[in-house]
């Protein structure tokens, strides 16, 4: 149940809260749910990256991370369960 | 010894799969209908605004700690506008003078509220609940207390705009510096800041107002440092806003100046 609440609390961080919290609550979200990271970085780019914009898309990047950091997590986190 | 974990599960692919999806999904719908995810998501905003209102108020009511802070928070803002409104008068009559006889109407604007602004975005992007049905055209210049100029309408639909401020990282402007209007390009730093390259004869000192070019000429910011290197041809000079984008709630979009 916790895991549903952190992605819905992710999904609303990105509409509420200043986008450093945003990221935290990626890579949180990451840990249980892996791909959120970066399915939420893309939702926030299509949120707020105008059109036609050139540089680094920031969402995408902080999502990879976020989802890259959460595989790792996850798959330790797995791997110490089954081996305790 | 426990088990390797194995990362190509079918959970796994299965959950890839519609992720990806869902992705190319967002990309794709962006790419062709821009203006969708606004239209979509204003109410989320809107509840947004609100709640930030609410809790803002339910502090204040219980201390008077709290009503000195709201009440310091809105001279602030209302003591910005003015600074703001003055600068430009004092452009205008400056203008004015030099080119007496010259017409003085003034324009109408579309008033538009904000539903999302930086922080909540890194992009220096606000995003306004008026759109085409309202007669906000791309390039159209945004503008806020006091009639500061914020930056442009970068896209549009019908119910809803997102405007690139003039301090999104990386973004040129044609400016001028100060009384004698030296010319030089405003560079955008990202969280409403700014930054300009002068040659370091031009006298540009610490106050000086940064003018950018409206229904006048329109002040954007004031010289913070001068950052003079005997090294460098040009001084670097540092720009703070007049116009705070942190807590900007409402603006004007000129129509009639679409580019």
């Amino acid at each position: 149940m916790i895991r549903y609440a952190v992605l819905f609390v992710t999904f609303l961080s990105l509409f509420w809260l200043p986008w450093q919290y945003s990221v935290v609550f990626m890579l949180i979200a990451s840990i249980f749910f892996p791909l959120s990271g970066m399915l939420f970085g893309v939702l926030f780019d299509v949120l707020y990256a105008p059109l036609g914009f050139v540089g680094l898309p920031l969402g995408i990047v902080w999502g990879a991370t976020a989802s890259l950091v959460g595989f790792g997590l996850s798959r330790f986190i797995s791997a110490r369960i089954m081996s305790a | 010894m426990g088990r390797p974990v194995r990362f190509l599960t079918p959970w796994n692919l299965r959950t890839g799969g519609i992720v990806l999806v869902v992705v190319l999904t967002l990309v794709v719908v962006r790419a062709f209908f821009p203006g969708f995810f606004t239209t979509f998501f204003t109410p989320l905003w809107n509840v947004g605004e609100r709640g930030t209102a609410s809790v803002g108020a339910v502090g204040t009511f219980f201390t008077d700690k709290g009503e000195l802070a709201l009440e310091r928070d809105r001279v602030q803002s209302e003591n910005e506008g003015l600074i703001a409104e003055n600068g430009a008068l004092r452009e205008r009559v400056a203008d004015l003078t030099a080119l007496l006889g010259s017409r003085t109407e003034t324009n109408s604007g579309i008033v538009g509220g904000v539903l999302a602004r930086p922080p909540v975005s890194p992009y220096d992007v606000l995003v306004i609940d008026v759109g085409t049905g309202d007669g906000v055209k791309t390039g159209a210049q945004v503008f806020g207390n006091g009639g500061t100029p914020l930056g442009t309408v970068a896209s549009v639909n019908n119910s809803s705009a997102r405007v690139l401020l003039y301090s999104a990282p990386g973004r040129e402007t044609a400016a001028w510096v100060g009384e004698k209007r030296i010319a030089g390009t405003l560079r955008g730093e990202g969280s409403g800041a700014f930054s300009m390259l002068i040659a370091r004869e031009a006298g540009v000192v610490v106050g000086d107002l940064i003018l950018v070019p409206g229904a006048g000429a329109l002040p954007v910011g004031t010289v913070i440092s001068v950052e003079d290197d005997p090294a460098a041809p040009r001084a670097r000079v540092r720009v703070r806003p007049v116009s705070n984008p942190f807590s900007v709630s409402w603006v004007t979009i000129a129509p009639s100046l679409a580019l």
